[in-house]
């Protein structure tokens, strides 16, 4: 992968990854070329991307770009560290476009290095609601850029497959998938679809009622310990990982360890007081999960830590 | 009469008496961090104009956000304003996530309320009020075949349901 694009053109991603770690957003052609680039690489990837250890297993950033920024210094630098990252890279925070680009560069820059999958906000219709859309008409002054990135979203692998044992996703399972072999053969290049299997990828959430539940969200489904532990035996599976759902410290064992779900937007939508995680999977395939906190800004109150009660 | 003042004590007896438990309040973190700069250093320098002019509309959003959770907690908790008694003085927020206990299921309702962005897209599908509505029509769903055109009928008990789920699978209730 890394041969077709030239040492000269590295020289230049690596300026625009440098810029965009200091939260300064890249040129509306810049983005134009990197994901044309970015398009290239991902059309190649897999349903279920196969992923080796070690590797660094984050959840939901949400522009929260601050704190993908704080997750890399206690994480270690990509491409120092690998990273998987499972969706929900835009919306709600207010650097989504800063985070997206940054996530995609380092895509491009080391491919076997980054994997990001895509989460149920990579889509077109969810991100003109929740902020992706609307950032970046006032950032760049019109869609273009949100068109780009949009169209891009579609190429993004679904899910990912740690040594064969840790499947990875945004949201859960679906009943109308038994194996992975059943993800593989999904024509995945199109906007989330309002239902279906592709769509229970992205929606579904565990529950603790057993079998398979209507979901509140509106789509996906809900799925019990024994969905999980079928799932996981079917396909000789030690875990599934999944983002999507806020969990106050950052991570949440559920269905007896047969699923955790990783969250890394620290105190989200900045008032949710929750820690953030990122799940460590070492060559041993040992497990750690790493807690954090939102890095303290320089000048910036920090009013939001924990609402105060006397605020409501 | 003597002039100096009288105090009550009655009335103040009963006030002690039957005041309620008070709450703690944790302060908040100051708003000011040590000037560290990107590379580590400390630094002296200001921030520009302009970045606090990006910290202003923030600000304003910021507040906005926080009478949102202000206005909706109130409503989740069925807080009257003042000081609560000690059994829901904890922030729903902060409690583990524990089905066992009353205010880990107020976290888990709050959080489901917090995630209706499919049903918000869904209404607003409905309304038509989106760009590169693309694909609709191939999905061949209830809310699709709404969007395409027809308007002004009754629509209201359709999206109260979800009619292409409840007949698809057994549900274990919801």
């Amino acid at each position: 992968m890394d041969s077709s694009v030239s040492s000269n053109s590295h020289g230049n991603l690596d300026e625009q990854i440098s810029q965009l770690m200091q939260c300064k957003p890249l040129s509306e052609q810049e983005v134009r070329v990197l994901c044309d680039k970015a398009k290239e690489i991902l059309m190649e990837e897999s349903n279920v991307q196969p992923v080796k250890s070690p590797v660094t297993i984050c959840g939901d950033i949400h522009g929260q770009f601050h704190d993908l920024a704080e997750l890399f210094r206690i994480g270690g630098k990509c491409p120092d560290t690998n990273y998987l990252f499972m969706g929900d890279y835009v919306d709600r925070g207010y650097y989504s476009v800063e985070t997206v680009t940054l996530l995609v560069a380092l895509k491009v820059r080391y491919p076997q290095r980054i994997t990001i999958l895509r989460g149920n906000h990579e889509s077109r219709q969810i991100t003109q609601v929740y902020g992706f859309y609307d950032e970046c008409l006032r950032k760049y002054g019109n869609a273009n850029v949100w068109k780009i990135f949009t169209d891009l979203f579609d190429y993004f692998p679904l899910t990912a497959l740690v040594e064969s044992e840790i499947f990875c996703l945004h949201g859960g399972l679906s009943p109308s998938i038994e194996t992975l072999d059943n993800i593989r053969n999904f024509d995945r290049v199109q906007e989330v679809p309002h239902e279906g299997p592709m769509c229970d990828l992205l929606w579904s959430d565990p529950d603790d009622r057993c079998g398979w539940g209507i979901s509140p969200r509106g789509a996906g489904y809900t799925f019990g310990q024994d969905i999980s532990e079928q799932f996981n035996h079917t396909n000789n599976l030690k875990l599934i990982a999944r983002a999507h759902q806020l969990v106050m410290e950052g991570y949440n064992w559920g269905h007896e360890q047969k699923v955790v779900t990783i969250f890394s937007a620290p105190n989200y939508c900045y008032r949710c007081g929750n820690m953030a995680s990122i799940l460590e999977v070492d060559d041993c395939k040992g497990h750690t999960f790493i807690q954090f906190e939102p890095a303290p800004r320089r000048g910036e109150p920090d009013v939001t830590r924990r609402t105060p009660d006397y605020f409501l | 009469m003597n002039r100096r003042v009288r105090w009550d004590e009655a009335n103040l007896g009963e006030i002690e008496a039957n005041k309620p438990v008070r709450q703690k309040i944790t302060e908040p973190k100051t708003p000011y961090h040590p000037m560290i700069d990107d590379d580590g250093s400390l630094s002296p320098v200001r921030r520009s104009f302009n970045d606090c002019i990006g910290d202003a509309m923030d600000a304003e959003e910021l507040r906005s956000a926080l009478n949102d959770v202000a206005s909706s907690s109130r409503k989740t908790t069925g807080r009257s304003g003042g000081w609560t008694s000690s059994e829901d003085e904890a922030d729903p927020m902060d409690q583990e996530d524990s089905e066992t206990d009353r205010s880990g299921m107020s976290f888990k309702e709050q959080r489901k309320a917090h995630y209706d962005e499919f049903l918000k897209v869904k209404e607003l599908r409905r309304k038509g009020s989106f760009l590169d509505d693309e694909d609709d029509d191939v999905e061949g769903d209830s809310s699709s075949s709404l969007s395409s055109g027809v308007k002004d009928i009754d629509i209201e008990e359709d999206t109260s349901t979800l009619p292409q789920k409840s007949s698809a699978r057994p549900a274990n209730g919801v």
